[in-house]
């Protein structure tokens, strides 16, 4: 019962993290604009263009393209394609680990699907009646030694590649090399546990089962007990390290690259704006004479605060 | 062999971290292939030596005096500790916090920034100059004195940095060894912004201690709210050299012209870099005669700042960069002028249009556009009449950074150069992956003691690298070459490139703006508008 205890806090851990660093993101004030292009969701963003390139670019309606950010995140999400353009060498071993994590991910919602089928009747075996079982059992199958062998490769790659490659190793630190020889621990002991014990991951499909029904656990083979009980861990531990980028390069890009938002009379980002100056600036340099950064920026005729006013 | 820079080398008590030789840096092609083309590369005196904090490179951009003693040692680091604190705070520093702070946490150190960094390849891949390093050193400072993470964590970390005069002295100067060009933020997959923290280590620096390049504040921002313009040209001066200006147009063109200054209501308030008045007078000229013949109702204005586009505070300073951003505006607002077109400057494009956006509001919220685009209207949609065989030259195109890369306006000046100049040829890369010049973020009008030196040898050297490599097919010194850069401060780089290495002398390349070269190509001026000396 104590590893479906450690199972429940561990995720429910990684959560909580994971949304309060989000949420921490998301509340910083607004900034000045900062984009740098190509800015995926403009009309030319092929070669970098952005819509200041049209004469009174403010009298025109401005196309926003949502699919060009979607294409460029499935560019970069599922191809990592910008480390391939410029680092080949990183992305040979980058790519299958983070492969490997997405398709641990995958494996992990096949595993539910698996437990769920299984406690409606469904057997998701090699030999089951059901079509449905039997793909969904090979699916997992595959996925999950695919994930194994990929984030193995791949951890232990770029282990080697920072302590091989003297550019990687001077500003490769202790934590650096824990964080990826647990990334290795995660995969390597994933793929003992399916030679070893568990060649149709039906202990691990037990285990999701009773983790969904709260029921107590069966008995599984010690490798699987291991990579359950290092994953958890390394689930819990996940979001205090900067391997969690992901949640920061939503926001490095959408609220940063890309925000190209400019600011129009009566707009909510200019009643935004004027709640910011009103914050006291106590920069000490002889030349900030002024005390808060409406003295750098007095209200205005048909500013939002003057007509709050 | 060369000794490697460690991290924690940056707080070490030694005369200098590196010793840069022409021998290490990158190799020119021809004819700069021969290090015996090549000047060396300055020293300071030994007076410079002991009156300024040379300890990083002995290259000195800032001028740190030496602190006389322990107590003004803590002093310094006390401020800086402060500072330091201030600019992780939303009230101080609202303007950049959260694009800091996700730059500072989430850096996986891969160095795919460092094989895009014009300064640290031209270098010969000195350790210190990686963009890399003093984001590096600035995150160690960051989590071992504001943070406060404990000895266990720091040690696990690697967070070996001490903050002591050396490493303040060595970062003060370090944040000057990069042109902010951001080729490294574009090369970071997770969209961490080197750039970003080395200006705003650049602002605490400026806000908190008063440490800055002269050129910059004191003779930069400072002097432009005060007297006009970071030139020191007076409203009562301007008036001066528009005269001048008047009669050299009369002298190119035959055609008396009268340069509209301070007109209320007129259509278009053209803001231009004020160096182009002193320095390249010949692109006000163009502008001139352009606007005149496509009939547009402009107009300079000779109000204090109202006459200089440039915006240093972009580069070091949030609060120099909003009063003068405001103070462009209310001069436009004053005028009432319908929208401001930002003249051939690539910072006060990015500052007046993109980055001051979100401090002007209400009335003071006038639009703004570079002129690019009105150029390609007025080339490309035949309002002005096009000869392009006057322009039968090799030409090649310089992006300057803020205007391609930071702001997205890459055709126009493409669309004009295809039309007008039949040997138009690219640099590779272009467009916005291009490389800076070398004189962004400033260093174009930084140049005591031995600053301009490194400039001109390790930043622009990827530039002048392009710009040769463009002219490769056509080595005949016979053969006259343009280099169109459409920024002033880009220009001025330029110049001190092909200066320095005598390019104009003996390879006739030569170097000016995009109007110049429209205007030469006009078919009603009937005498070349480019002089070629």
């Amino acid at each position: 019962m104590w590893l479906q205890i450690i199972t429940y806090l561990c995720i429910l851990l990684f959560f909580i993290v994971l949304i309060l660093k989000a949420r921490r993101y998301a509340r910083y004030p607004l900034h000045l604009r900062w984009e740098l292009y190509p800015v995926a969701h403009e009309e030319h963003r092929t070669y970098g263009g952005s819509y200041m390139q049209e004469p009174e670019w403010w009298a025109r309606s401005r196309k926003k393209s949502l699919i060009g950010e979607i294409m460029f995140m499935i560019q970069e999400i599922f191809l990592f394609r910008g480390c391939f353009m410029r680092s080949r060498g990183l992305w040979f071993v980058s790519y299958p680990l983070h492969m490997g994590v997405y398709l641990l991910a995958m494996w992990f919602f096949l595993l539910i699907c698996g437990a769920v089928l299984n406690l409606t009747g469904v057997p998701v075996t090699v030999e089951s009646t059901s079509v449905i079982g039997r793909i969904t059992y090979w699916v997992t199958v595959v996925i999950g030694v695919l994930s194994f062998v990929l984030g193995t490769f791949g951890s232990i790659g770029l282990v080697v590649q920072r302590l091989t490659k003297e550019s990687l190793r001077v500003y490769s630190s202790i934590a650096d090399y824990f964080n990826l020889i647990c990334l290795a621990a995660v995969f390597g002991s994933g793929l003992c546990a399916w030679y070893l014990n568990d060649r149709g991951f039906g202990d691990m499909r037990g285990y999701v089962g009773n983790l969904i029904t709260f029921n107590k656990l069966t008995d599984m083979g010690p490798a699987t007990t291991i990579h359950i009980t290092l994953t958890a861990l390394f689930i819990a531990y996940l979001p205090f390290t900067p391997m969690i980028h992901f949640v920061a390069k939503y926001f490095t890009f959408h609220n940063v690259r890309w925000d190209d938002e400019p600011n129009t009379r009566g707009s909510r980002l200019e009643r935004q704006l004027e709640n910011l100056f009103k914050q006291p600036i106590t920069w000490s340099a002889p030349h900030i004479e002024s005390k808060k950064w409406s003295q750098l920026v007095p209200r205005r005729e048909g500013s939002s605060g003057s007509e709050a006013k | 062999m060369r000794k490697k820079v460690k991290l924690k080398d940056i707080g070490k008590q030694a005369e200098q971290l590196i010793e840069l030789k022409c021998e290490d840096l990158m190799p020119l092609p021809h004819p700069l292939d021969r290090l015996e083309s090549q000047p060396p590369l300055k020293h300071l005196t030994d007076e410079q030596k002991l009156q300024y904090d040379t300890s990083l490179d002995g290259i000195v951009a800032l001028g740190i005096p030496k602190p006389k003693n322990i107590q003004q040692e803590e002093e310094l680091i006390k401020k800086f500790l402060s500072g330091l604190e201030k600019l992780f705070s939303k009230e101080n520093n609202w303007t950049f916090l959260q694009p800091l702070i996700l730059s500072i946490e989430n850096c996986a150190r891969c160095q795919n920034c460092s094989e895009v960094c014009p300064v640290y390849l031209s270098s010969g891949k000195q350790e210190i100059y990686r963009p890399t390093f003093r984001s590096e050193v600035f995150r160690k400072l960051v989590r071992k004195y504001l943070k406060k993470e404990g000895r266990l964590l720091s040690t696990i970390r690697g967070d070996n940095v001490e903050l002591n005069w050396a490493t303040l002295a060595r970062l003060a100067e370090l944040a000057y060894r990069c042109t902010l060009c951001r080729q490294c933020a574009q090369a970071c997959p997770i969209g961490v912004d080197n750039a970003l923290i080395t200006r705003e280590i650049r602002k605490l620096f400026s806000q908190e201690m008063g440490i800055a390049p002269r050129e910059l504040h004191e003779l930069g921002t400072v002097q432009q709210l005060k007297v006009g313009s970071t030139t020191g040209i007076t409203p009562k001066a301007l008036g001066n050299i528009i005269n001048f200006i008047e009669e050299e147009i009369e002298e190119k063109t035959g055609k008396r012209m009268k340069i509209p200054v301070d007109k209320k209501g007129a259509e278009i308030l053209l803001i231009h870099n004020a160096g182009e008045f002193l320095s390249w007078p010949e692109n006000i000229e163009a502008f001139a005669i352009l606007f005149n013949a496509a009939s547009i109702d402009w107009t300079l204005s000779s109000e204090l700042v109202g006459y200089d586009a440039v915006n240093y505070g972009v580069w070091y300073d949030d609060v120099q960069l909003v009063k003068i951003a405001v103070r462009h505006a209310q001069v436009a607002k004053d005028l009432k002028v319908k929208k401001i077109n930002v003249g051939e400057c690539g910072h006060a494009h990015k500052a007046l249009i993109v980055v001051a956006d979100r401090v002007l509001t209400g009335d003071l919220n006038i639009p703004r556009e570079s002129v690019l685009p009105l150029l390609e209207d007025l080339v490309c949609h035949e309002k002005i009449r096009i000869d392009s065989r006057k322009n039968n030259f090799p030409v090649t195109l310089h992006d300057p950074c803020n205007i391609v890369r930071l702001m997205g306006i890459v055709e126009p000046q493409r669309r004009i150069l295809r039309k007008i100049c039949p040997q138009f040829r690219e640099m590779t890369p272009h467009g916005v992956e291009n490389y800076c010049c070398g004189g962004g973020s400033g260093f174009a009008i930084m140049s005591s003691m031995n600053f301009q030196d490194w400039r001109v040898q390790v930043s622009g050297r990827m530039k002048l690298k392009q710009i040769l490599e463009a002219f490769q097919d056509v080595p005949n010194p016979e053969i006259k070459k343009y280099v169109c850069a459409p920024c002033s401060n880009c220009k001025g780089q330029i110049r001190d490139l092909l200066n320095y290495y005598n390019i104009r002398e003996k390879y006739n390349i030569h170097y000016g703006g995009l109007v110049e070269l429209i205007v030469n190509a006009m078919v009603d001026i009937e005498k070349p508008f480019i002089e070629w000396e």
